[in-house]
């Protein structure tokens, strides 16, 4: 069954870059973040096959469910359009961005070649170096759940509510950020000339 | 059986796909999404590096700290995005290549 | 005539402090004296107005301070003569022990330089004299100088010269005699030029000075001499270290060292004895004397009769083996070196130094300046007797001498205070008698003593000179005895002379202006003590030497006296005496006869009296001989060597050039220095503001821009790492 999970590894994988693309290139920011969720649920998929359930529904309801859409009402509220590859033709489309292209491939070859031939010339113990245990019982999969609450409830005590602390930090810092009370006259003047030209074109 | 590596090296382009987000898209909005791409392929790796080290111990140490980064995840995403909205009050636009009030002043020599 | 006696070198602390005491206590008074001097200048500048401490103050210091010398050089006297211990068995050849106490104050090896005390009896019983002469006449300084404004300088500068006087006897070394040789010289100068407003005063000082030194170069090339062969010898290790000091030398001259017998020490001596020739107004540096005159008369007292010009022939005494270590009638050793040189010089030289004087002194006129002319006539019989061989004779005289002539200078000051008058001039005087009968009586008792009248200190004093001289080896000695004893009938002669004109006789002074009055109480004590000196060497000496009574250890006192300092010469023979008793007599009739009864008109009105008198009143065209070379050769010389200097100056313009030169050259790396300097900084600077612009331009205010460096920078790190780990 090993070759299933592979066939699955390597479908997900184009999955996740294709939705990588798109989030790029896509006309609105809103439907950027659309392409994000189906990322995120990618990895997810990613982490069920490897053997760690929590973390596929922690992604799952934490990324998905939260972040993304935190984002999209996000970009609902600043909404902004614009285009990344502009013009019709392939090489319109790449052609502001050549010096991009080039360092994007040189940071590539680095983050990705390199690295891989650095750890797999290390001898690693490889008896465990397996992901994608096809041959898992449903305890198994419980016990490593409970592994995994246990450890976070006793290695990592102190860890958990400093987390919860920077979290509140976050909310808190960001409703200081985003409120206002504000009237008509203490708009920027942008902003009133688009209240105005709205109100106008009613 | 899917050998640990194959999630390093997805992580890795997935990491190198997100710095390019992060390097070349106007809107700031994109930008977030871009570091959101990055944040989750180091969650793969942590993964990955928990299955080639940790898993014949009991030591789910990586998944930990995944769960952590996406709690970091999420407050930066919220404090992000309050600053985004505050500057688009300010200057009505997102696009981060028109912003560049900090730009270091002309010296008359 | 060479010493006998053999010296023991015994150390005692006691003392050697008590010595040092001696010598200290004058100095710490003077230099006392002479701060609260400064302070009166000063006080007198700042409040404008002639302030001076209270007379009665600053002179009891002086003399407390010459007292407590008396005291301790009392207490060093007797106790050095007890631990002597001479017995009737050992009187003719003792064993003299010499207490020495000598400190270092430079590594041993690095020089000569010492400080040392070595009481022999040579220093002991000078020391002793000196003191009390030195007391009495600072006590007669206290009435003579009152009401001076600069009696606190005078004082200062008198116990300055006492300390260095001591310090000088004291001495245990050449090199510590020559620094208070030299100090006495600064002395004497000081103190001649006491009145230095007075522009004969200072040219006074200034001749003594330069005469003196004239002698100092003499005696310093000496003891380089000696110095430099002493070392010689302790490379060669013939002797233990190198030295200077007395004791040293005489024994190394005494057992005869290879290259230190007398076939070289003939010419160090011989220089030593050339600073005594300036020090002790020898022929031809005793120009500087007359002059000397100049001074206070307490000054001519101390310094100029009794303690500084006997300084050079104490110095003679001292090293008197130098001269002398062996027979000179052994003539195998005389005729094959210069041995024979040193002592004639010194015999020749003083006899008619001694002639000189005498004849220089007919002819003055001023009282004191009589005195000096008698002054240099009996050095030059101190000389003389030195030259012969005769050391206990020298000492003898100088003894003797020291006390009459101070207390002749002290009359003779006593006098000028009465006339109120500057000088006393002979032809100005008389009939002072009746007006100043102490002065009369000490003065007379003086006399006595200078003319060698039978009986009196100075005549056995004389007479051992005389002897001396006549048992002498010197080449044509008997020659030179004849010249003494007519410089004895001269001596007479001209005492008798001064007595005469100054006491007897009628007043030649103008009544109307000079009403001579009696002598104070401190000066009429100061005469009385010195006069009873005088009076109590002359019983004692008439009763020991002449009569046999009194005898110390069996011998008379000149035995004694010799026996102490290691020579002895022949016994007092009257027979012997005869021919300067009858000298003494003869001058004393002619004196009498010429200047009191006026008679013998044609002795004094002779053509060959006359020319000796014009010669006698130039003195000898010897000062004059000294100007002339001194103004001649010196000057020319002086001159060659001032244009050598002026085209030095000339030079110096060249060197101006120079100068200029490196002016130009300082310049101009000055100028190269701030071009390349301004130069370098300004490029360093421009460098800098240059990739400053540069720089400036990636600081877009666009985030992306600094996104991206940080990615490159992260790749970079990234790119290393790996690179390092793989390889």
């Amino acid at each position: 069954m090993s070759v299933f999970l592979q066939f699955i590894f390597i479908t997900v994988a184009i999955f996740l870059i294709i939705t990588m693309y798109m989030t790029w290139t896509v006309e609105k920011t809103m439907q950027a973040s659309y392409w994000l969720i189906l990322f995120l649920v990618g990895i997810s998929i990613l982490f069920l096959i490897a053997n760690s359930e929590i973390m596929f529904a922690f992604q799952l309801s934490i990324y998905g469910g939260g972040i993304s859409v935190l984002l999209l009402f996000a970009a609902l509220l600043a909404q902004h359009d614009d285009y990344l590859f502009v013009g019709d033709s392939i090489f319109g489309k790449i052609q502001g961005l050549r010096t991009q292209i080039s360092v994007f491939l040189i940071l590539a070859i680095n983050l990705i070649l390199l690295p891989i031939l650095a750890i797999t010339n290390t001898n690693y113990n490889t008896e465990n170096s397996v992901l994608g245990d096809s041959e898992r019982t449903v305890s198994e999969a419980f016990l490593d759940t409970a592994r995994f609450s246990h450890q976070l409830w006793t290695e990592y005590s102190v860890v958990i509510p400093f987390l919860s602390l920077l979290l509140l930090t976050a909310l808190l810092g960001s409703i200081k950020l985003v409120i206002r009370e504000w009237e008509l006259e203490e708009l920027s003047d942008i902003m009133k000339m688009r209240y105005e030209t709205k109100e106008d074109a009613k | 059986m899917i050998d640990a590596t194959w999630y390093l090296g997805l992580s890795g382009f997935l990491f190198a796909g997100g710095l390019f987000g992060v390097l070349t898209q106007k809107n700031a909005m994109r930008i977030l999404i871009s570091v959101e791409i990055m944040l989750n392929s180091a969650n793969l790796a942590m993964v990955a590096f928990n299955g080639m080290f940790g898993l014949g111990i009991g030591n789910l140490d990586g998944w930990i700290f995944a769960l952590i980064v996406i709690g970091v995840a999420a407050a930066e995403a919220a404090i992000g995005l309050a600053i985004f909205l505050s500057v688009y009050r300010n200057f009505g636009e997102i696009t981060v290549s028109n912003i560049f009030t900090l730009k270091e002043q002309e010296v008359a020599n | 005539m060479a010493e006998e006696s053999l010296i023991n070198l015994v150390e005692n602390d006691t003392l050697i402090t008590l010595a040092a005491l001696v010598i200290v206590i004058p100095f710490l008074t003077g230099i006392a004296l002479l701060i609260m001097r400064a302070i009166e200048i000063k006080k007198s500048i700042d409040t404008d107005t002639k302030f001076k401490f209270d007379e009665n103050l600053t002179g009891n210091i002086g003399v407390a301070g010459l007292g407590g010398s008396v005291i301790m050089a009392l207490i060093v006297t007797i106790q050095y003569f007890s631990q002597l211990n001479l017995t009737k068995e050992n009187i003719s050849h003792p064993v003299i022990n010499w207490v020495v106490g000598d400190y270092n104050f430079l590594p041993s090896g690095t020089g000569p330089f010492k400080w040392g005390i070595a009481l022999s009896p040579l220093s002991v019983i000078m020391m002793l004299l000196l003191s009390i002469i030195a007391f009495t006449i600072h006590l007669y300084a206290t009435e003579y100088m009152h009401g001076d404004s600069a009696f606190t300088r005078f004082f200062g500068t008198l116990n300055f010269f006492t300390g260095s006087m001591f310090g000088f006897v004291l001495s245990s070394n050449l090199f510590m005699a020559f620094v208070f040789w030299e100090l006495l010289g600064f002395a004497s100068y000081l103190l001649i030029g006491y009145y230095w407003p007075k522009a004969s005063a200072s040219s006074a000082a200034k001749k003594a000075f330069l005469y003196n030194k004239v002698g100092d170069v003499s005696f310093m090339i000496g003891i380089a001499l000696i110095w430099s062969r002493t070392v010689n010898l302790t490379n060669s290790g013939l002797i233990t270290a190198p030295t200077l000091d007395y004791y040293w030398l005489k024994h190394y001259a005494q057992i005869g060292i290879e290259g230190f017998d007398m076939a070289f020490l003939w010419l160090p001596s011989l220089l030593i004895f050339g600073g005594a020739v300036g020090k002790s107004a020898q022929l031809p540096l005793f120009g500087w004397l007359p002059e000397a005159m100049e001074g206070p008369t307490p000054v001519s007292a101390l310094l100029h009769s009794s303690t500084m010009v006997k300084a050079g022939l104490f110095l003679g005494a001292r090293i008197y083996s130098l001269f002398f270590t062996i027979d000179l009638t052994d003539l195998s050793i005389v005729e094959n070196s210069f041995i024979w040189f040193t002592p004639n010089f010194i015999a020749w030289i003083g006899t008619l130094t001694a002639l000189a004087g005498g004849l220089m002194a007919l002819t003055a006129d001023d009282l004191k300046k009589v005195l000096a002319f008698s002054t240099i006539s009996q050095l030059g019989f101190i000389g003389l007797a030195l030259g012969a061989g005769g050391l206990t004779a020298s000492f003898f005289h100088l003894i003797s001498h020291a006390t009459f002539k101070s207390l002749l200078f002290l009359c003779a000051g006593a006098i000028i205070h009465s006339i109120h008058k500057p000088h006393a001039n002979l032809s100005e005087l008389g009939g002072l008698k009746k007006h100043m009968p102490h002065t009369y009586w000490t003065m007379l008792i003086g006399l006595l003593g200078l003319a060698g009248v039978p009986l009196m200190s100075g005549f056995w004093s004389k007479d051992a000179v005389l002897l001396a001289m006549e048992e002498s080896d010197i080449f044509g000695h008997q020659f030179l005895l004849i010249l003494a004893i007519i410089t004895a009938g001269i001596t007479a002669f001209y005492s008798a002379k001064l007595f005469i004109l100054t006491f007897l006789g009628e007043a030649r002074y103008d009544k109307e202006t000079v009403h001579p009055s009696p002598a104070g109480l401190k000066t009429r004590i100061s005469l009385w003590i010195i006069a009873s000196l005088v009076i109590i060497e002359s019983l004692w000496w008439t009763f020991s030497i002449g009569l046999g009574q009194f005898n110390i250890l069996g011998k008379n006192f000149e035995y004694y006296l010799g026996s102490l300092l290691g020579q002895h010469q022949s016994e007092f023979n009257i027979v012997f005496a005869i021919p300067s008793i009858l000298a003494v007599l003869i001058g004393i009739g002619l004196a009498v006869a010429i200047y009191h009864y006026n008679m013998l008109e044609v002795l004094q009105n002779h053509p060959v009296m006359h020319k000796i008198f014009a010669i006698a009143e130039r003195r000898f065209y010897v000062d004059e001989g000294i100007y002339w070379f001194a103004s001649n050769p010196v000057m020319n010389v002086g001159d060659k060597f001032s244009v050598v200097d002026k085209k030095f100056i000339d030079g110096i313009v060249i060197d101006k050039v120079i100068t200029q030169g490196t002016l130009t050259v300082a310049d101009t790396s000055d100028k190269f220095d701030i071009k390349i300097i301004d130069k370098f900084v300004n490029l360093l600077g421009d460098w800098i503001s240059f990739i400053g612009k540069r720089l400036r331009k990636l600081q877009t205010g666009m985030t992306p821009n600094y996104a991206l460096m940080m990615v490159i920078g992260l790749g970079l790190i990234l790119t290393y790492l790996t690179i390092s780990t793989l390889f």
